[in-house]
């Protein structure tokens, strides 16, 4: 387990930016696949899973049972952040146009600039997080 | 590995959107040519395009992850088809390429080309090529913002 907030920190910083490279891929797959018929859309789903994991290293219950056994089954288990992966998945109910196509070029190329200002601004987060340990350092 | 994929991906995009420009700038040039080597006036083709990877066939948003193709890599041609549309005829007996006999002597067949429609789906071809360019020009700015992390 990670102790080192440093170390989460930019860990998490590095995982976000990862899923971001991702959802850049299928918002460019997205805008290439805009004409084509029955071509249907997909999402990314990262940051929603990600702070569902991190909320549960919180929800420590109550009353938690003591294990004395390898065996023993815990009432409480947190849920390790580094196993969520971003996950693609297919838009596959909406329809838009009448070729069964659900690209939406507006709604794309928002998502597109919304995803590249939250890289720009992730990037500027890890850029902050070394140039604090370089002060230290100094 | 991820950003590089976006390039090539939208790359793929401004080819198939040049390439219809292409076909389409064909068409326009060809609006009254009444004789080819095939016979007949010109038919007016147009281009049939598909995703690269193709799509999971079940619908469901949720895609067991072995069959899953990763985010996709882009859209490629088909085919160029040719469409089947009838010929327009136009009336003129003096035209070389007008039709000698029958009930439809004197009018000449005259290809299946709208000008109108070539304009509209240029348009959208064009758009179509600016939006995949400017996917590219962002994943640019994207790639030197991340260069600049351990630069201070």
């Amino acid at each position: 387990m990670i102790s080192n907030n440093f170390e989460k920190t930019v860990d998490l910083l590095h995982r976000a930016m990862d899923a971001s490279l991702i959802r850049r891929n299928v918002i460019a797959d997205n805008m290439a696949n805009s004409g084509v018929p029955n071509f249907k859309r997909s999402n990314v789903n990262f940051e929603s899973e990600l702070k569902r994991a991190l909320e549960t290293e919180k929800q420590r219950p109550a009353l938690e049972l003591t294990l004395t056994d390898p065996k023993h089954i815990p009432n409480w288990r947190a849920r390790d952040y580094r196993d969520v992966e971003p996950r693609r998945v297919l838009d596959y109910a909406s329809t838009s146009k009448n070729n069964g196509n659900n690209v939406d070029p507006e709604q794309e190329m928002m998502l597109a600039l919304e995803n590249q200002m939250m890289y720009t601004l992730l990037a500027q987060a890890t850029t902050f997080e070394f140039s604090q340990i370089n002060m230290v350092l100094r | 590995m991820g950003l590089f994929n976006a390039i090539n991906i939208a790359a793929t995009g401004m080819t198939a959107e040049r390439l219809r420009s292409d076909v389409i700038a064909d068409n326009i040039a060809n609006a009254s040519t009444t004789r080819t080597a095939e016979g007949g006036p010109f038919r007016r083709s147009r281009v049939v395009l598909r995703p690269k990877a193709e799509q999971p066939f079940w619908r469901s948003p949720f895609l067991p992850d072995m069959m899953d193709g990763g985010p996709g890599k882009g859209v490629r041609v088909a085919e160029i088809q040719k469409d089947t549309t009838p010929n327009r005829l136009v009336y003129d007996p003096t035209h070389p390429d007008a039709i000698q006999t029958g009930p439809r002597a004197g009018y000449v067949e005259m290809p299946n080309v709208d000008v109108v429609t070539e304009m509209v789906d240029m348009i959208a071809a064009s758009r179509a090529y600016e939006a995949n360019a400017s996917i590219i020009d962002g994943s640019k700015t994207m790639f030197l913002r991340a260069l600049e992390i351990g630069s201070r």
